[in-house]
């Protein structure tokens, strides 16, 4: 469960979900977020299920600090002014992109423009109390016990399991039509009680948006309705989008808070599909209404589901990008270490060193422990190697080389223990890690399976949110992550054999490894040009490990790769 | 039955007649023997329910179809007698009626050139019927109050209205079960609080309700107010 701390509330700021049904007969609105499409589009980039609550956002955003990591998206209301503030540098958050923050990032959200409610949104979802069935708060009555508009210093939860996103897809997400203020509207209630000069003359002018304007109702002014006003009728239920007239002339339309019944001639009804439009209208904004049959209405609310529903979960990107330390490199020469126990084995790692220039590092799921990594990195470190974290199923027994059958609950946490722990190790020795590379049979499993990948990627980026993700040359894995905007590393073995499909020798077979250096040198010089490698990869195990390290970093320098 | 919008439909019954309690009644139905999903909110007034439906599933000529076809077995399990004659639930309402809680008292009393306990007896003594929820959760429209006891709104409403003000304007009173802003002639307060989204029920009040205010002593009204304060926490 992680916390956010609100250190400004910004003009309005609530948390919603989608509203609460059943109680609208004893005087309650359904409430929920304005902008339902908007909230629901945000939840549909993380994978979460609709109905999770986000923070609602008027006019301007709020500063809010996120006390563990998380995956957030912002939808609504652009902004030019959204950034997340990290060792006092500010990074922009891009809207509609599942972005992963670091514990203790602290988001800015500006004023915003092109609409006037914004949606933060949480992987997971905020988790502030149900009442009544939702947890939509009751802004205008804070007395009523169904929440209050958000405070500095108010403390949310989100998120109550450890991540079980199933990111199943890497479409996309459908870009939602812009939306221009035209609110259509269908006959209603009274309809018939206006004369046709009225019906006709409501959508002959734009009216403007009155700053009295809030959840509740959205206040137009303009042009009154010519002739008599009908006068107030007998009490009826109400809902969103109903278009009161009252005395004035100048209509009202009702919004998630708005009153349960009324009084008032209901002259139309906006129809469902442009109730995200009128919950964007802002004060001054201009806006038209427009006749259209219900068909027509009903239509127009079939393919707007449509849209909302090709929205599949974004890859998670990181709010900050910066180039390895390494990036003056072409390509880079790494070794798996941190795996053999203090003894020969680990002599011989210690002697790699010398000829490379990354390592990936295991942190306990397959080999490893607190002292290899502290071991390993301070060796990478004196060798000045970029430092890649090298996480595995928790299979110490198989060495990683098992796929593990465990729920997704479990890999996630084992995942995050394994890379919290290099963190930690790595923020010791003030050096950052470049690249997470999976092990084994996780590396393969992440490789094939692009859904997967997405996930095992986004529980990454909350703890190395600029990290590159490694992956086999030509897999799946990275070639979708890539079009996801996530840094990437392909990487190829010097001291495998690839079939002609490119994929690698079982190892079951007897000649599926390469021992002499100069052939894995040729390989390696394969590998980079018609296969776009950028990170060699040389196993740290094999007998001829050093002298293959040592002839392809020769070859590589000689052909001015490194 | 009546389209106010392409996805509602208003259901008015019987013709013209006000009948809050059978409202009640058929919107509770509506929402229990729907189809699942079909429904999306029911509200009942006095004169008829509103129907909300999600037509994403179905196409309008089958939206309307159901919902009539429900309020046709509607009739037939529940006949066509009103069950308005046969009641409602009865509810209590403590009232301390006195200026220190209760600010325009004396300005109604003077108004209609009448002494307090007889403002007092008159809103105390009659039953009223909830005739419409709304306004806010919990808030009923009552009616109808006493022919001398009526009075416009006031012409500047107040910005700050205590919750459990007892109320009254024209032919109608209510409580307020939450501070808002308001426009009534406050003529007492109750302790009783009209709405707690913690209780299974939440609202004390529902359509079609008989309500009674019970006077009370200031005295009474601080110790109850205190009991339901215990009751809370």
């Amino acid at each position: 469960m992680g916390t956010i701390e609100v250190i400004e509330a910004g003009m309005l700021s609530s948390v919603q979900d989608l509203g609460r049904s059943g109680y609208q007969s004893v005087g309650v609105p359904e409430g929920g977020a304005f902008d339902r499409v908007s909230l629901r589009v945000g939840n549909r980039l993380l994978g979460n299920d609709e109905h999770e609550a986000g923070i609602e956002m008027s006019m301007r955003g709020g500063v809010f600090r996120f006390l563990d990591p998380a995956v957030v998206c912002l939808t609504g209301a652009r902004t030019n002014d959204a950034a997340v503030e990290v060792d006092g540098r500010l990074m922009p958050i891009p809207h509609g992109v599942p972005t992963a923050l670091g514990a203790g990032s602290v988001l800015r959200v500006g004023a915003l423009r092109q609409g006037v409610r914004a949606y933060l949104c949480v992987a997971d979802g905020i988790r502030s109390e149900v009442m009544l069935g939702s947890r939509s708060a009751l802004v205008s009555l804070p007395d009523a016990g169904l929440g209050r508009a958000l405070r500095r210093g108010d403390r949310l939860a989100y998120g109550d399991h450890a991540f079980q996103v199933d990111v199943s897809s890497t479409t996309e997400p459908a870009a939602i039509e812009e939306q221009i203020s035209v609110l259509r509207i269908v006959p209603s209630m009274h309809t018939e009680l206006f004369s046709q000069e009225q019906l006709k003359g409501l959508c002959v002018e734009p009216f403007v948006v009155a700053d009295q304007s809030n959840r509740a109702g959205v206040r137009l002014m303009g042009r009154l309705l010519e002739g008599a006003i009908p006068g107030r009728v007998s009490s009826a239920g109400t809902m969103v989008g109903y278009v009161q007239v009252p005395a004035s002339g100048e209509p009202i339309v009702l919004g998630v808070d708005g009153p349960t019944t009324g009084g008032y001639p209901v002259i139309g009804c906006v129809i469902e599909a442009d109730l995200p439009v009128l919950a964007q209208c802002g004060p001054r904004e201009r806006v038209r209404f427009a006749w259209v049959g219900r068909g027509e209405a009903r239509r127009a609310l079939l393919k707007q589901e449509a849209d909302v529903e090709s929205v599949r979960p974004g890859a998670v990107v990181g709010a900050i990008r910066h180039r390895p330390a390494s990036s003056q490199r072409r390509v880079l020469l790494g070794c798996d270490t941190g795996e053999a126990e203090a003894g020969p084995g680990r002599s011989q790692e210690l002697e790699l060193l010398a000829h490379v220039s990354a390592v990936s590092i295991a942190c306990g799921g397959h080999a490893g422990d607190d002292e290899s990594m502290r071991h390993a990195i301070a060796g990478a470190a004196k060798h000045g190697c970029v430092i890649g974290a090298h996480p595995s199923y928790p299979d110490r027994a198989g060495f990683g080389r098992r796929t593990m059958a465990m729920d997704r609950g479990s890999l996630a946490r084992s995942i995050s223990a394994q890379l919290e722990a290099m963190a930690r190790h790595a923020d010791d020795h003030g050096v950052a890690v470049s690249y997470i590379k999976a092990h084994g049979a996780l590396y393969h499993d992440v490789a094939q399976d692009v859904g997967f990948a997405h996930w095992y990627w986004a529980r990454c980026a909350l703890v190395f949110p600029n990290a590159r993700f490694v992956g086999p040359i030509g897999s799946a894995a990275i070639a979708a992550l890539r079009h996801s905007g996530v840094p990437t590393l392909s990487e190829g073995f010097c001291d495998r054999v690839y079939e002609p499909d490119g994929s690698l020798r079982s190892r079951h077979a007897g000649d599926a490894l390469i021992a002499d250096p100069e052939q894995a040198a040729a390989q390696a010089e394969r590998l980079i040009h018609t296969h776009g490698c950028d990170l060699l990869c040389v196993h740290s195990d094999t007998p001829d490990a050093v002298e293959i390290a040592r002839a392809v970093s020769e070859r590589l320098r000689v052909r001015g790769l490194v | 039955m009546s389209w106010t919008s392409e996805r509602s439909i208003w259901v008015r019954r019987p013709e013209g007649q006000s009948c809050p309690l059978e409202a009640d009644h058929l919107a509770k139905w509506v929402v229990v023997e729907q189809t699942p999903g079909m429904v999306r909110a029911a509200t009942p007034t006095a004169h008829g329910v509103l129907i909300e439906l999600d037509i994403r599933q179905s196409e309008l000529d089958a939206a309307w179809a159901a919902v009539e076809s429900l309020l046709e077995c509607f009739s037939a399990q529940h006949g066509s007698q009103s069950a308005d004659h046969r009641g409602g639930r009865e509810v209590t309402i403590p009232v301390c009626y006195d200026e220190r809680v209760g600010p325009d008292l004396g300005w109604v009393s003077a108004q209609l050139g009448v002494d307090r306990e007889q403002v007092i007896a008159w809103h105390s003594g009659r039953t009223y019927r909830v005739m419409t929820m709304g306004f806010m959760p919990g808030f009923g429209y009552l009616g109808s109050v006493e022919e001398a006891l009526r009075l416009p709104r006031r012409e500047t409403p107040r910005t700050r209205v205590p919750s459990g003000s007892v109320a009254i304007a024209e032919e109608m009173t209510a409580v307020y079960p939450h501070q808002s802003a308001g426009g009534w002639h406050l003529i007492g307060r109750t302790p009783m609080r009209l709405f707690d989204p913690l209780r299974d029920e939440p609202a004390v009040l529902r359509l079609g309700d008989r309500v009674r205010f019970e006077p009370i002593t200031i005295e009474a009204f601080q110790t109850l107010g205190e009991a339901e304060k215990q009751d809370r926490y």
